[in-house]
Parts: structure tokens; C-alpha cells; sequence
């Protein structure tokens, strides 16, 4: 599957990187802590529970995906951490910075340089008429115009990513596949040092999908930076070397390399996966019951 | 190298700003071809109306100017003091200001030379005869500034011919003139032109003083000079003085009474070169003058000003410095060019200001509409953390680049327009510039524009960056958008409230306030956006009643027109462009039937004719029987004296014939109808070779009373007393010789008795009965009048003073030889008053007895009897009366003054009628239509200026069509996903289709309605300040009333076009609205 990836993304010149792709040192990863993050938003005049506490950390140079289906607060999630939307209660820092203290144009000085958000649909993240070089130029127009100096060039980036040969053409001529794979590029133009990107794969084939997710990961294990997707789809987020799974405004499951586990929250709070909750229908009582590998969850009829 | 790498950043963000700048345009470029055609409109609009005004302003110009005779535009030098020579003066004359460029204004110098002098009969020397000796008593000199000035110039010259030969008998009066090029303007018929050491005489003078080429002629220059013989070296025929060579100077003027001797007869001028009158005539005695003729189509509108500045200065410096008056009335004329530019201009003004705010309505419109497909590049700036500056500098820059690039264009389009149009408008030979003032109305517009378009697509930034990433529409505040249609509305209402009050206080020349100006438009808007807040309440109401209907279209359709916003902007747009449409079209044809209507009455009928009458045909009877139906041709007597004109009209002809505006009021027949007189006795006509009186006196003779008999010849138009002898005791038949008098027939105007009054000491009373009077034939045989005397209805006393008294078959005269030494009696053929019918301004020339003054066809006053009253009258406007011409011939006792006899002709006088007047002795000698002076109408100034309503009406039309496209078009691709969905649920094509249909049909009929009534109103309020109709003058009464048809044709043609535009663009939507189509989607 990768070599037919390979193949249709070289008729339009594009290489993706491998491992052995050759790196120029990045800014690095930024950790991410959330901590009892509520959010609540109207909706028909009441106030709607989107988050109801959820708690995570991401280590420095990290990639992970919110796994988790539609409505469940995914990119609620991703939006808080970009600093587009603020948090009703708790904490979300990037770094050492708390989002939830920042004004509005502080956070827009961060989007500019230390984290980059990829929206949902291709087209929101990048313009169409234009070149990929010219959408790199735009992307970095931000940082520049706070004096900042991006750590690459439009070129540079692109031959740091594989995308040299999409320098000229136009983003509507392209394949929705490598568009999307521009935008990514696009999300990297100011060198952040966390990338946030919400269903990046979405709409597309899975081999485009594949590539996207490629690009990603090269992106964090080259450049070090942090990186965090959304995605409803899990055969996306296997790919990930951790997935977070978001249940009715909560951190459900946490899995890494391929191995999932609940979560403990701080209140103490932990969601069954939904196979258990079949065994135990909402309402059931259990009984918490230690045990030599950790805590079973007994029912109170349970006799051993 | 940093500064190096600096400068190539910079170089680069330039570069790539600009190609994303040009690629974005291009992504776009179906909203941006729109949004530019709508900007270039805007600001090619704004452009436009100063470039056309100026061409207008020039065509006035020319136009006042071409008319105007050499002597009103040109320059007249007049030494003030002293003896000036010829070559001083054109020392003088040569220093006349002149453009530094471009064409010179003057053209080449005209200098006279001229003197008074009286002729010397042959065989009698100075001194040796009375009349010359009481003529060289006074004064002889007369300069050529006092020769009579021609000044109508279409008026036909009656001279008349003296009776009596005075050849070689009399002294006359002359003028002997040396004039540049003299011989270039005179025929010569006999001899040479004075080229040499003589003089040229007209064929009059020559014929007058029995004098031909070769003889001498004696003159007598001033007072004390002495009596000279001039050679003559040839003969002219007299020239046409209204000629522009001859300046309105009459040199021809053989026949008139002199001026300064009283029983002396004038010549026409006598010719002479130059170096001729240096040699004859004293230093002392030669008047100079020089006239410099202004160049037709030299000035041009920019160079008035510097002109007038010139002008003025050269005018004050010539007296001051040189003793010089120079005389011009081309300042005059320029004022009234410039009154007719002005109001020109505040028409265009009017025009170009209501289009100008369409164009830049639409611009909002389309940024507005358009604003959504730069949303996601807004969106991604803020994504990508750019400043506001950044970000708002991403939401504008197209908009701002489009509407900057439209100033440039919309100028060059606007003059490409403006020298297209230019030569079926302003005519050939009329240039079309780019003025600054067209720049700056396009830089302004653009400015509006520009902020137009801002505030259009302001929506871009208003959304935050949630609801880009959702793609959630985003609301509006509905606080700002009420506060801002409040401001129309209350701009509006103070706008209209300017209006009102500016139409009825008349405003002033220079017409309405600019805000009264904008009102059309302003009240179009405030209307609409009521319209607009109060359709979806208005549609709300319905929603119950539509909730279960059977026709799911009317359900959709007033759910989707009540819900969105959008709707409310295309209503206003209607709205405005409907309105201003039909303002324009009520303005253009309001002044057009206006126009049409003066320029008509102004000729008087279709064709009006100036006729020359051969001596000896009666006028009146002469058109009567070129026209024996009496439906094409009438005839007309103009009398124009300094008190007031009299329009003297066959009555019986007039209503057939004449134009009769219905503004007028009154009908034409019903106002003829009451000039003819009533109840006089019928006219006692006299053709014979003699006519006699049978009388019977009684009574004391004392002063040798004598019977005389006036008769009047009409087609001579001179009247002859006949004496019939000194009364005796008893009955005696009193005879008189008609002689050649009355060759046509002549009109018995009265019997007289005179005495001497020195003798009559006791003044006896004394009767006279008169028992017949009598003609004699040619053949010699006496036939009796047909006088009446016997029924006293048909006679009367005009200098009373007489008893009248039946006397059997005869008529008594009973009265006294008293010291008044006349008595007469005459038929009662002449009313006591003649019956006019007055305009408003001759109402103030009342006579004693209440009725106006008229003055009669002979320049005689008479007392009017007015039967009506109306506010102008056809060819002479105001300040005029109208008599029938047959009632006033009746006081006639002498001839025409200065009248000019015309034949109307209607609009169905066959060409045959040309024949049939000349046939009968009138000869056409110039020609007015109705026609004509509509066409000469039509290209004034202010013509010009309201045909700039029509292209108003065309553009707003073709606006608000294209406005209605582009709203369904920029909305296709949102509704065919929306009618997607309704599709996927089972509604039918035809359903939706009816449903696009009523909602469009809801917006545009709720527009149009709205537009129609504020156009209207602001038509009917509006003009009334619009120059033109606020003119106070009297008149015609200006027809404001709206033409209804028109306005349902423009309407009809406007809706017509809407609902084509509706059709294709729904069908359109529809077609494209598939189930399939809800899968995926892009930007």
C-alpha cells in the first residue's frame, strides 16, 4: 500500500519521507496539560456541557489522535488547546503558558508561531489559487509581521517535507490527497512546536490518508514537534503511537502502541469501555475490589 | 548583506503579495468581473456627467454665440473725445486681447469712415432755398452710431415708396460712408465700385436725385462748409442690412423721415473709399469707428474665464488710457450662456448624482454579496495569527484593487462614451475633454466606492474563527442595521422635507439643494428599507395560514423570503433602481412635452411664414383664397411696439391653424371665437371714380362749412380725403373724384364737415340730412351705396358733438358751428373697443376705461375690450394681446408700422400652398417650423442635460436586471444545495421551481411597487426644483402631471426583463438542485 502511495504521489511529485529523509534540526515538541477542562456552550438559549473535566498530558515531541465518534468534544478538544475557543473552567497550558489567561490577541501571536491548527476540509487551512510557495509565503505572513523570522524558507520547508516539486503549482490543480498534504506543509511554514490538525484525513482515500498521516508522524519524529490530530477514524489512529479517546466530554481510553487502557480522571471518575458497559448497564452498583493486578469491578451478587 | 537580504524580502513579499492579490481576482472571477463592471459603472458614471456636462456647456456656447449678430458679440471702438484719425484707432484696435493659445477670437478689423451730409439740388446754391436753408441751420453731421439699428431680424421692411417724384426739386439727407471691404457686400449694378476718387449710389438714390454714373453729386458737408460736386463712379443695389458684414447698421435706409430735419427724406448711404472722405469731407466732420467681429467657435468654455478677466481689464484701460469706448455685449451673452450652463449643469448634476448612488448601492450589494467567497481566506489570516491590520488588509484588498483599477476605467469608458455619443448629441465639431472636474468626481466616486465596498464586505470580518471552522453563517447585529436604516430613513425624510419646501418656495436659478437633490434616490432607499423590515413580518403573518397548504411553493417560498436576510438588500436594490427609473423617465418626458410645447407656441403653428404683400393685395383676402377651405392657411399680423406686442390672427382660421397648447387652458376655437365683434354694421365699400353726397343743409351757414369724405384703401393701405365741396342752403348733391385712390376698393371711413372757426362767432346750430350717397362707375354712371342710411344701428359720431336722427329714408346731422370747427359721422363698422384676449404682464396696461391698451396696426394706441385672457399666446409669447386682424384693420386710417405680416400654415397645408400664395401676391421671404424649433430646443443646454434622465432610466433599468442576475447567481450554488434537500425528501423540480419563482416574485413585486411609489413622489415633488420647472417666468404653464403611459411602458419593459432574468435563473437553480449534489462538497 505504501509503494502505491508512493507511485500516485510521484506523478505529481511528491516524495514522501521516509525515516531516513534527511532533517534539518527543528524547534522542537511543547507539552500540553489539560486539567479539568470544562466547556459549555449555548445552544437554543441553555447552556450545553461540551467537556465535562477531561484531563491530559502530552509530552514534549508527542503524536497522538483524539479518537472518538462525532458530538463527543473531539475538536472542542483541539480548539481549546489552539487557543481559538477558551475553556469555561480548568486549565489548558501549552508549554508554560496558560491558554486561559491570555487575551485574544495573544493567543493569536501564539497561533502565529508556537502552535498551528489544521481545520477541518482542506480548503479552510489553505488558498486555492495560489501556489503551494505562495501559501507557505501566506502562512508565514503571520509570524513575519510580528517580526518573527520563520526557521525556514518556503523552499526549505518544502524539501524538508518531500514537497519540493509542488513548489509552483496551484493548490486547485492538485489532488485533494496532496492538498491536504500542502496544507500540513502549510501548518509547518512558521515552524511550531505544536501541530494540531482535526480529521486531516477526512474525505480522502486511504492511500492519501496514509500519506497524510506520514508526513505527520515524519513531522514529529524529525522536527520533534508535538503533534495531535482528530480523527473518527480508527484505522487512521492505529497508526498513531498513542490515541486518546473521547467519550460525552471525557477522556475514555488512552492507548499507546496499540494497547488501550481508561483513564483515571482526577475526580476519580473512570469510563468503561463499551463492551463493558454492556456487562454493566448504567446504574448498576459495583463493588470496587482491589486485586493483585490492580481493581476489579465486582458485582455486589459476585461471590467469589 | 543583511540590508541586501532585507530588500529582497521585501522585493518578494511584494511580488507574492501582488500574484495572490491577482490569483485570488482570478479564483474569483466571476464576483470580481461583476463587482468591477458595477465599480467602473459607478465611477464611469460619476465621470461621465462633468465630461458631458462640459461638452453640453460648450454647445450652449456655441450655440448663444453662432445666433448673436457681429455687432452683440464683437467689438465696437468708439473714440470718446476728440478728433480721432483711422490710424490711431487701429493701433488700438490691434492690441485686443487674444488667447495665449488656441485659436485667436478676433477676426479682422472693420473701420468707417462716415459723415452726414445734405444733397444740394442742381441749380440751387447754398442758401438760395428755404428748406435747405433751415436744414443747414441745425447740425448737419450724423455719424454712422446713429444710423437706425435693424434689431429683428426676421422682420419683413415695408418701405414705402414716396408718392410724389421730388427728383431735382428737394434736399435729402445722407450718409457718406467708407467702410473695409465695402465692395465686397454691395451688387453693383451700373459703373464700378469706389475704387477711385468717386462715390457708388443705390439704385433709389439714383433714381430719386436723376443722377447716374458719370454726373455729380452735390453735397453739402456741415454747416458752414461749402456745397462740392463728387463724381459718380457707380450704382448699388441696397443691401440687406441684417447682413452680418453691416453690423445692424442700416446704411439703406432711402424713404425714411430724417431725423433731424423735419420734412427732409433720407438716401441710402453713399459709398466712398477712404482716402475718398479724407479728401471731402472736414477732419472735423468724420466719425471713425472700428469694429473687431468675434470668431465663431474660437471660445471654448475653459477660455470664458480668462475672456471675461481680459476682457474687462482691456474695456477699463481703453477709456482710461486712451480716450477709447469700447462696446461689446459678448459679457452679456456669456452671462447667459452661463445661466443656461448652470441650470444645465444642476440638471446633470441631479442625473449623474442619483445614478452615481445606484452604482455605488450596487457595489455594496455585490461586496456584500461576494464577501462570503473571501471569508475563508479571511478566516485563514486569522487562523495563521495575522494582526487586523493583516487581516482586514486580506478582507479588502480585492474589493479596494477592483474599485481602484474601476476609476481608471470608468474614466476611460466614461470619455469613449462621451466621444461616441457626442456627435448625435452635441452635433459635429463638438469636443469631448477630460476635465479635472470628471477626475475628481471619479477619484470621489471611487473613494465612496471603496468605502461601499468595505462596508459590503465587512460580514467577512465580523465572524470569529469558530464559525469558519464550523462554515456556520454568520448573524448579523441587528442593532447596527436598525441604526442604520434609521439613518436612511431619517436622511430621507430630511431630504424630502428640503424638497417640498424648496418646490414650493420656487428654490432659485440655481434649483434644489444637493440634498433635495438626492432625494429621489434617498426616498427610494428609506421606502425600501421599510418595505424590507416590514415583507418579513408582513410574510410571517402568513405562515399559519401556509403551514398546511396544499402548494408546498407558497409555504417555501414565504419561509425562505421572510427568514433571509439577503432578500432585504435586493429589495432595496429594486427598489432604488425602479424608482430612479422612473424619475428619470417622468423627468425626461415631462421637460421633453415642456420643450415641445414652448418650442411649438414660440413659432406660433406648424410652419409660420414671412410674407412680403405686393402693393395692392388685400392680405387677408389674399390668404383666403390661397386657402378657400380655411383649415391650412391663416393670416397673421405681428405689431411690435415698446409697450407691448399685438397679434392680429384671421379669428375665423385661428383654431384650425394655429397651435393651441392645451396648457393654455381655454380652447383655442372658444377664445377666437370671442375676438370677432360683435353687432357692427357692415363696412360701406367704394369703388368707383367719384363719389357723391346728396345733402340737404338747414340752418345759418357761417365759416364755409365744407363736406368732405374720408375713404380708406386696404390694399395700400392709405386713406384719402375726398373733398366734396362747400355746403350750400338746401338740398345739393355734393361730388368728389376718387382718382386713382381706391383701384382695389376703398372703405368709406366717415363724412366730415369743417368750418372755419375764426369766423364763427354765435355758433349756429345746423342740420344736415343726408339722403344718399352714390359712387359713379367707370362706364359714368351713378349707382347709390348700399350706406344704410336710414337705420341710425349703422351710423355713428366718432367726435360726437352731432345728433343723429332719422330723416325718412335719409339720416339727419344736427349740430352746432361751433369752435371745435369738425364734425363727423361715420358707419358703425368699428367697434368701440376691439376685443383682445391678454396675456398676464399686457393686463397692466389698462386703458382709462378699464380695458387694456392695444396698439393698433398702424402704431396707433387702441382701447381694448378684453374677452379673455390666457397665459401666452402662440409665436409672440407674453406680454402681447391677440385681436382679429379684421376687427383691427377696421381702425386702420394709415399703414402697417413696423409689422410683420406671416401665414400660418397647420400641419396638413398641402405644398401647393406655396404656389397659391405666391399666385395671390404674397411672397414667402422666410420660414419658422415648429419642427424646426423643437430640434433648435433640443440641443440647449438644458435639453442635453435631461437627456441624461433617459440614459439614467436605461442604466438603472439595466442595473437592477443585472443586480437580479448576479443575486441568483451568487446564491445558486448555497440554493441548490438547500433545494437538494428538499428534493431528497420527495418534493418535485416544478414545486421548487414555482418556489424560486414566488419568492422572487415577492422580492421584485415588493420592489418594484416601492419603487414606483418613490419615483413617483419624488417626480412629482422633485421636479418642481429641477431648473426648469421652478422657472417663474410666465408663459406656457409648465405640465408636471406624471405621463402615465410612458411609466407603464418603462415599467412594464423593467418588469418584463426581471421576470425573464427570474425564469432563466430559477430554472437554472433547479436544474442543478439533484440528490446527488448532497454528496460532498467544496469551496
Amino acid at each position: 500500500m505504501r509503494r502505491a502511495a508512493r507511485g500516485s504521489l510521484d506523478a505529481v511529485g511528491v516524495s514522501v519521507p521516509g525515516r531516513h529523509a534527511t532533517t534539518t534540526a527543528g524547534r522542537g515538541g511543547v507539552p500540553v496539560h489539560l486539567l479539568g477542562v470544562v466547556h459549555l456552550y449555548r445552544q437554543a438559549g441553555e447552556d450545553v456541557v461540551g467537556l465535562r473535566g477531561v484531563d491530559l498530558d502530552v509530552d514534549a515531541g508527542e503524536m497522538l489522535a483524539l479518537l472518538g465518534p462525532s458530538g463527543m468534544g473531539k475538536t472542542t478538544v483541539l480548539r481549546l488547546i489552539a487557543g481559538v475557543m477558551t475553556a469555561s473552567a480548568g486549565v489548558v497550558r501549552v508549554g508554560e503558558i496558560d491558554l486561559r489567561k491570555l487575551k485574544s490577541s495573544e493567543r493569536r501571536r501564539l497561533r502565529a508561531g508556537e502552535i498551528s491548527y489544521i481545520v477541518q476540509g482542506t480548503w479552510a487551512n489553505v488558498l486555492p489559487f495560489a501556489t503551494t510557495l505562495e501559501n507557505l509565503w501566506f502562512a508565514q505572513h503571520g509570524a513575519r509581521a510580528q517580526g518573527r523570522k520563520p526557521p525556514w524558507g518556503p523552499h526549505e520547508l518544502l524539501d524538508l517535507l518531500g514537497l519540493g516539486r509542488l513548489a509552483n503549482v496551484r493548490l486547485a490543480q492538485m489532488p485533494r490527497g496532496v492538498q491536504q498534504l500542502v496544507a500540513v506543509a502549510a501548518g509547518m511554514a512558521t515552524g511550531p512546536r505544536l501541530l494540531l490538525a482535526d480529521e486531516p484525513t477526512a474525505q480522502l482515500t486511504l492511500t492519501a490518508a496514509f500519506n497524510v498521516v506520514q508526513l505527520l508522524r515524519h513531522i514529529s519524529s524529525e522536527l520533534g514537534t508535538t503533534v495531535i490530530i482528530v480523527t473518527h477514524d480508527t484505522t487512521i489512529a492505529s497508526l498513531l503511537p498513542r490515541v486518546i479517546t473521547i467519550r460525552d466530554g471525557r477522556v475514555g481510553a488512552d492507548a499507546i502502541r496499540g494497547e488501550e487502557y481508561a483513564v483515571v480522571d482526577a475526580s476519580g471518575s473512570v469510563q468503561l469501555p463499551p463492551d463493558v458497559l454492556e456487562l454493566l448497564p448504567p446504574n448498576t452498583r459495583v463493588r470496587v475490589v482491589r486485586s493483585p493486578g490492580g481493581v476489579d469491578l465486582r458485582s455486589p451478587d459476585w461471590e467469589p | 548583506m543583511d540590508a541586501r537580504a532585507g530588500r529582497l524580502q521585501w522585493t518578494v513579499n511584494r511580488r507574492t503579495r501582488a500574484a495572490l492579490l491577482v490569483s485570488g481576482l482570478r479564483w474569483r472571477a466571476r464576483s470580481s468581473l461583476v463587482m468591477l463592471a458595477v465599480a467602473v459603472f459607478a465611477t464611469g458614471v460619476a465621470a461621465f456627467g462633468p465630461i458631458y456636462l462640459h461638452s453640453a456647456d460648450q454647445v450652449v456656447l456655441t450655440e448663444t454665440l453662432a445666433p448673436a449678430v457681429p455687432a452683440t458679440k464683437g467689438l465696437e471702438y468708439f473714440p470718446a473725445t476728440g478728433v480721432r484719425t483711422l490710424s490711431w484707432l487701429e493701433r488700438f484696435v490691434r492690441t485686443a486681447p487674444e488667447p495665449a493659445t488656441g485659436p485667436r477670437w478676433w477676426g479682422t478689423p472693420i473701420y468707417t469712415e462716415s459723415s452726414g451730409f445734405v444733397t444740394i439740388p442742381p441749380g440751387i446754391s447754398h442758401g438760395s432755398h428755404a428748406s435747405v436753408s433751415d436744414a443747414l441751420a441745425s447740425d448737419t453731421s450724423r455719424t454712422t452710431s446713429e444710423l437706425p439699428r435693424d434689431h429683428g431680424a426676421t422682420r419683413v421692411q415695408l418701405t414705402r415708396v414716396p408718392r410724389a417724384s421730388y427728383r431735382g426739386t428737394l434736399p435729402f439727407t445722407g450718409t457718406i460712408v467708407a467702410r473695409t471691404h465695402e465692395c465686397d457686400h454691395l451688387h453693383i449694378v451700373s459703373g464700378t465700385c469706389a475704387r477711385g476718387r468717386g462715390v457708388i449710389l443705390s439704385t433709389r438714390d439714383a433714381q430719386t436725385l436723376g443722377l447716374s454714373v458719370g454726373e455729380g453729386l452735390h453735397v453739402l458737408f456741415g454747416r458752414e462748409g461749402r456745397v462740392i460736386s463728387i463724381p459718380i463712379v457707380g450704382i448699388y443695389e441696397p443691401g440687406n442690412p441684417s447682413t452680418p458684414y453691416w453690423w445692424e447698421y442700416n446704411y439703406f435706409v432711402y424713404g425714411s423721415p430724417s431725423e433731424q430735419y423735419t420734412g427732409i427724406t433720407n438716401l441710402d448711404a453713399v459709398f466712398a473709399t477712404f482716402h475718398g472722405i479724407s479728401t471731402w469731407v472736414p477732419k472735423s466732420r468724420i466719425s471713425v469707428l472700428g469694429q473687431l467681429p468675434y470668431r465663431d467657435g474660437s471660445l471654448t468654455v475653459d477660455s470664458v474665464g480668462t475672456l471675461r478677466k481680459r476682457l474687462t481689464s482691456y474695456e477699463a484701460n481703453a477709456y482710461r488710457t486712451s480716450g477709447i469706448r469700447v462696446s461689446t455685449r459678448l459679457l452679456a451673452i456669456l452671462d447667459s450662456a452661463g445661466t443656461v450652463e448652470h441650470a444645465a449643469g444642476t440638471v446633470v448634476d441631479v442625473v449623474d448624482l442619483e445614478l452615481a448612488l445606484l452604482g455605488i448601492f450596487v457595489l455594496y450589494f455585490v461586496a456584500n454579496r461576494t464577501a462570503a467567497e473571501r471569508e475563508p481566506d479571511v478566516r485563514l489570516a486569522e487562523l495563521r495569527g495575522f494582526r487586523l491590520r493583516s487581516t482586514v488588509a486580506v478582507a479588502l484588498a480585492e474589493p479596494v484593487a477592483i474599485v481602484t483599477a474601476a476609476v481608471p476605467l470608468g474614466l476611460l469608458i466614461a470619455w469613449i462614451v462621451a466621444r461616441a455619443v457626442a456627435p448625435a448629441v452635441f452635433g459635429a465639431g463638438v469636443g469631448v475633454s477630460m476635465t479635472p472636474l470628471a477626475l475628481l468626481a471619479a477619484i470621489a466616486a471611487g473613494l465612496v466606492g471603496v468605502g461601499a465596498a468595505a462596508l459590503g464586505a465587512r460580514r467577512s470580518l465580523s465572524g470569529g474563527l469558530t464559525a469558519a471552522a464550523d462554515a456556520l453563517p454568520t448573524p448579523g447585529s441587528p442593532r447596527w442595521s436598525l441604526l442604520a436604516d434609521a439613518a436612511w430613513v431619517a436622511l430621507a425624510g430630511a431630504a424630502f422635507f428640503e424638497l417640498v419646501v424648496a418646490g414650493d418656495s420656487g428654490g432659485g436659478p440655481s434649483g434644489s439643494s444637493p440634498l433635495a437633490a438626492l432625494s429621489p434616490g434617498l426616498l427610494a432607499i428609506a421606502l425600501g428599507v421599510l418595505a424590507a423590515r416590514l415583507l418579513p413580518r408582513a410574510l410571517g403573518a402568513a405562515h399559519r395560514r401556509t403551514a398546511f397548504s396544499p402548494k408546498p411553493a407558497a409555504t417555501l417560498s414565504t419561509r425562505t423570503v421572510a427568514r433571509r436576510t439577503e432578500y432585504r438588500t435586493q429589495l432595496v436594490l429594486v427598489a432604488l433602481a425602479v424608482a430612479l427609473t422612473t424619475f428619470a423617465v417622468s423627468g425626461w418626458v415631462i421637460a421633453a412635452r415642456n420643450r415641445d410645447d414652448r418650442a411649438r407656441l414660440g413659432v406660433g403653428a406648424n410652419k409660420v411664414l414671412d410674407v412680403s404683400v405686393r402693393t395692392g393685395t388685400t392680405f387677408v383676402r389674399a390668404v383666403r383664397n390661397s386657402d378657400p377651405t380655411g383649415r391650412y392657411a391663416m393670416a397673421v399680423v405681428v405689431e411690435h411696439a415698446p409697450d407691448g406686442t399685438t397679434l392680429a390672427v384671421d379669428a375665423q382660421r385661428f383654431a384650425a391653424v394655429a397651435t393651441w397648447p392645451s396648457a393654455l387652458g381655454k380652447p383655442a376655437a372658444q377664445v377666437a371665437h370671442r375676438l370677432i365683434p360683435k353687432g357692427l354694421a357692415p363696412q360701406v365699400p367704394v369703388r368707383g371714380t367719384a363719389i357723391s353726397v346728396t345733402a340737404d343743409f338747414t340752418g345759418t351757414l357761417h365759416g364755409s362749412p365744407e363736406l368732405a369724405a374720408n375713404v380708406y384703401d386696404i390694399d395700400t393701405q392709405f386713406s384719402s380725403r375726398i373733398t366734396l365741396g362747400r355746403l350750400r342752403p338746401g338740398a345739393h348733391r355734393y361730388e368728389g373724384g376718387l382718382y386713382a385712390y381706391c383701384p382695389g376698393g376703398c372703405r368709406l371711413l366717415d363724412l366730415t364737415v369743417t368750418w372755419s372757426t375764426k369766423t364763427t362767432v354765435h355758433a349756429p346750430t345746423v342740420t344736415l340730412g343726408i339722403t344718399s350717397i352714390a359712387e359713379r362707375s367707370r362706364s359714368g354712371s351713378w349707382t347709390p351705396l348700399d350706406a344704410g342710411l336710414g337705420d341710425l344701428h349703422r351710423w355713428t359720431s366718432p367726435s360726437g358733438r352731432v345728433q343723429l336722427q332719422k330723416a325718412g329714408e335719409g339720416l339727419e346731422m344736427r349740430f352746432s358751428l361751433n369752435t371745435f370747427g369738425t364734425v363727423n359721422i361715420a358707419p358703425a363698422d368699428v367697434p368701440k373697443a376691439l376685443p383682445v384676449v391678454v396675456t398676464p404682464t399686457s393686463q397692466s396696461t389698462a386703458s382709462g376705461d378699464g380695458g387694456p391698451l392695444v396698439v393698433g396696426l398702424d402704431g396707433s394706441t387702441l382701447s381694448g375690450h378684453q374677452v379673455g385672457d390666457v397665459p401666452a399666446l402662440p409665436g409672440v409669447g407674453t406680454d402681447s394681446v391677440l385681436v382679429d386682424l379684421q376687427a383691427a384693420e377696421r381702425y386702420l386710417t394709415d399703414g402697417f408700422m413696423t409689422d410683420t405680416t406671416q401665414v400660418w400654415l397647420s400641419s396638413g397645408a398641402p405644398p401647393s400652398i406655396f404656389a397659391a400664395l405666391r399666385q395671390h401676391g404674397l411672397r414667402v421671404v422666410g420660414v419658422a417650423t415648429g419642427a424646426g424649433a423643437v430640434a433648435k430646443l433640443t440641443r440647449s443646454g438644458l435639453s442635453l442635460a435631461y437627456l441624461l434622465y433617459l440614459v439614467a432610466a436605461a442604466a438603472a433599468a439595466l442595473l437592477v436586471v443585472g443586480a437580479t442576475a448576479f443575486t441568483l447567481s451568487s446564491a445558486a450554488r448555497r440554493r441548490q444545495g438547500e433545494l437538494s434537500a428538499l428534493r431528497a425528501v420527495g418534493v418535485d423540480a416544478a414545486t421548487l421551481r414555482r418556489a424560486v419563482w414566488a419568492e422572487q416574485a415577492l422580492v421584485l413585486g415588493a420592489g418594484v411597487l416601492v419603487g414606483v411609489l418613490a419615483g413617483s413622489v419624488a417626480a412629482a415633488v422633485a421636479l418642481r426644483s429641477v431648473p426648469e420647472f421652478v422657472a417663474k417666468t410666465p408663459g406656457l404653464p409648465l405640465q408636471l402631471g406624471l405621463p402615465v403611459a410612458f411609466l407603464t411602458v418603462a415599467i412594464a419593459a423593467v418588469l418584463l426583463a426581471l421576470v425573464l432574468t427570474v425564469l432563466v435563473g430559477s430554472s437554472v437553480i433547479v436544474r442543478g438542485a439533484t440528490v446527488v449534489r448532497l454528496v460532498g462538497g467544496h469551496r
